[in-house]
């Protein structure tokens, strides 16, 4: 208790992050450039512990002391971690991990970034109540929470909002012109974009249908698919190849496998689409907007609150397809609609998705809880 | 009836695709008696063979996979390779064998165990099995006679040799599961008059499958404007973490009230209870099945076109049956008599001696 104390008052706080893995995903990337505010702008010791490994690794290395329980070095002792002042579970998956380490006296976060697959299917069983006895439950939008107090039985009042955010850092001015130019596509030629890894819930199968209804349209420009993410391993690669033959103009749909610079392939965009069967609140949402890109998405997630409250595209109700092209028909149709959305979304975004504003609400949840 | 004729079934997987319980089921009714069953991998079906026959799971052989050593060793070596204790063991107390009625061409290789005389083999070929090279083997040391669904598989048997007395076609490879299977179709209510029951079926893989048949069910919900309707979504035996994406989906859709998944291990019930079948995705065996049953019960089938991303046709294809009245509810006319005077007649003349 003492060495706690003084630990307190003489010390920077040291604080866990738990995350399932490093891969390219929205709860990652938001962990990634929470620590680095965090290093940046707080006096704290930052440690991480992820259940696997993944291409962020080495960016969280780079700030925080960080482990993989899933690929410890082989031949080198557990190092006794330094005392710690509170752990922060960054996804509910994260708390797979947690229960691997040893037990400690300290407030804990549980910061929920899914919706009911990951609560219901992807989560082991126990990690939601790992979650449910955390000293502060936060929720990354406003669908997340519904989701925790109607199916899982939370108390509305006990679960705090807060939302992801987008790094801001800049792109080029040339990077439409350079995403396009890579791409083969004219200026004058339209871009409907989404991104995500290739499965099940990002529905990249609905994506497809969508082009392929705007291509057989055929009332203006001519249409482009564009999606980032994924990768030949992913679970769906073989049928999202399979599934663009038959679209109306397979040479118009364009898969960038996953990459570290997403954004600058979301400046070839003119419409940015969400056909995911359920998402939390992507953050790829989020950067759209920033980037001053409309859009669509279904009523099925956090997205539809964004859209919502920055009147920054149009919401569909889950899953008409043939409003949701009629929605996107219309953005592409009418370019100062396009602008306007896009403005409005972009000024949101600056105003209360970036890491200056989000990151002192998460340090102010931090602050909270260690000093209680 | 045959009962002289002395048969084991031996099938090359226990997944469920109705070919393979269609033949157990069919050398029922030829034996009069449950008959002898070698699976060569464990699977799904497993449970549901063996309520129906006597059924030896053979998993591996010498820590290899039985299906795949069969598949990859010559024939003559294969059955002096045999060391499989179990399978020995199980073969000599069901001596002396006549006929081995095998599902798929790897199957048929379980002639090659037999002890004593090699019995004959009558192999039903699946219908999206590949004929390869294995047929050729297999008929180096055994007389086989194959039963094909296609055209295209007899040409292709011909092609590699096999003289056109040893190959017959036959709709045994796409027949339906047998009456025997729908155990409480006769009981079960019918949907009153002028209710639009669909009934569909695929396999779990959510792309090609499931996916076109939820949007249809859900733009076919906006454009019931009002009339009612019901539909179900067959998933024989498939399990929790299977069923997932579709709970998700009806949830998801609101469509809680209008799609029933049905695991059940009888999902051709299901069809007695419907009057329309949609088909989704890549025909399989399993299709095959519901498709033929379909047409024995003059049930309107509409097949979802899987070149076509565009669900906008095939929704009017199936908005149509909406005001069309069901079809009469008359009694299910099983063909099973007709496969069992196939199976007879092909039995008794491989193994003329005992018929």
């Amino acid at each position: 208790m003492t060495r706690r104390l003084s630990r307190r008052n003489s010390q920077p706080a040291r604080l866990r992050f738990c995350g399932p893995d490093a891969e390219r995903t929205g709860p990652s990337r938001y962990l990634l450039h929470l620590l680095r505010w965090l290093r940046a702008n707080r006096d704290v010791e930052l440690e991480v512990v992820l259940g696997s490994g993944g291409p962020l690794v080495e960016d969280m290395a780079a700030v925080a002391d960080l482990s993989v329980l899933a690929e410890p070095v082989p031949g080198t002792p557990r190092r006794r971690s330094p005392p710690i002042d509170l752990v922060y579970l960054n996804a509910v998956a994260a708390a797979r991990a947690f229960r691997q380490l040893p037990r400690s006296r300290v407030p804990v976060i549980g910061h929920v970034h899914e919706l009911s697959a990951g609560l219901e299917h992807w989560a082991g069983p126990g990690d939601l109540d790992v979650i449910r006895s955390s000293s502060r439950v936060l929720a990354v939008s406003r669908a997340v929470i519904d989701e925790l107090v109607q199916r899982h039985g939370f108390d509305r009042a006990a679960v705090g909002l807060l939302p992801g955010f987008v790094s801001g850092e800049p792109l080029p001015p040339d990077a439409r012109a350079r995403a396009r130019r890579s791409l083969a596509i004219p200026d004058s030629e339209v871009v409907i974009g989404s991104s995500g890894t290739l499965d099940w819930r990002k529905a990249p199968d609905l994506f497809l249908r969508t082009i392929d209804s705007l291509q057989r349209a055929a009332t203006g420009p001519p249409v482009h698919g564009l999606w980032v993410g994924g990768g030949s391993t992913s679970p769906m690669s073989d049928s999202f190849r399979r599934h663009r033959a038959r679209t109306a103009h397979p040479d118009r749909v364009h898969l960038v496998e996953s990459t570290d610079q997403p954004l600058s392939w979301f400046a070839a965009m003119d419409v940015f689409v969400l056909t995911a069967r359920e998402d939390a609140l992507p953050l790829v949402c989020l950067e759209a907007a920033s980037l001053g890109i409309p859009i669509v998405c279904f009523d099925n997630g956090g997205a539809g609150d964004l859209v919502q409250a920055a009147r920054c595209g149009a919401t569909v109700s889950y899953p008409d397809i043939t409003r949701f092209v009629a929605e996107i028909q219309r953005l592409v149709d009418h370019v100062e609609l396009r602008r306007a959305c896009g403005d409005r979304g972009a000024r949101v975004v600056a105003e209360h998705f970036t890491i200056d504003v989000v990151g002192p609400q998460v340090w102010h949840e931090i602050n909270a809880l260690i000093r209680s | 009836m045959n009962q002289s004729v002395r048969l084991v079934v031996s099938l090359d997987n226990g997944s469920w695709d109705g070919l393979s319980l269609t033949v157990v089921h069919t050398a029922r009714e030829v034996l009069g008696d449950t008959p002898p069953v070698v699976v060569w991998r464990r699977g799904r079906m497993d449970p549901h063979l063996r309520a129906v026959g006597d059924v030896l799971l053979v998993d591996d052989l010498n820590e290899r996979r039985l299906s795949r050593c069969v598949e990859t060793t010559p024939m003559a070596r294969l059955g002096a390779w045999n060391k499989n204790r179990l399978l020995r063991r199980w073969l000599r107390t069901r001596r002396p064998i006549d006929g081995v009625l095998a599902v798929g061409i790897p199957a048929a290789r379980l002639a090659a165990f037999v002890p004593g005389p090699r019995p004959a083999v009558l192999c039903v070929v699946r219908p999206d099995e590949a004929v390869d090279h294995r047929a050729v083997t297999i008929t180096c040391s055994l007389h086989v006679t194959f039963i094909v669904g296609t055209p295209e598989q007899r040409t292709a048997l011909r092609e590699l040799g096999i003289p056109d007395d040893d190959v017959v076609l036959d709709p045994l490879a796409v027949v339906p599961v047998p009456a025997a299977l729908r155990s409480e179709a006769g009981t079960r209510p019918r949907p009153p008059a002028q209710t639009l029951e669909v009934v569909a079926a695929g396999t779990q893989d959510w792309w090609s499958d499931p996916d076109p048949f939820f949007l249809l069910i859900w733009l076919l919900q906006q454009a019931a404007a009002g009339r009612h309707f019901h539909a179900t979504w067959l998933a024989p035996l498939a399990d929790a973490d299977d069923l997932w994406p579709f709970e998700h989906e009806r949830r998801n859709c609101g469509l809680e009230h209008v799609i029933t998944v049905d695991s059940s291990p009888t999902p051709i019930d299901a069809l007695d209870r419907g009057n329309l079948l949609l088909v989704t995705g890549q025909p399989q065996a399993f299709h095959h099945t519901l498709v033929n049953e379909a047409r024995h019960q003059d049930m309107p089938i509409v097949k979802v076109d899987d070149d076509r991303l565009d669900l906008a046709s095939q929704l009017e294809q199936l908005s149509a049956w909406l005001d069309v009245a069901p079809r009469p509810a008359s009694p299910v006319s099983a063909p099973i008599s007709h496969l069992v005077q196939v199976v007879t007649h092909r039995l008794g003349r491989i193994a003329p001696g005992r018929s």
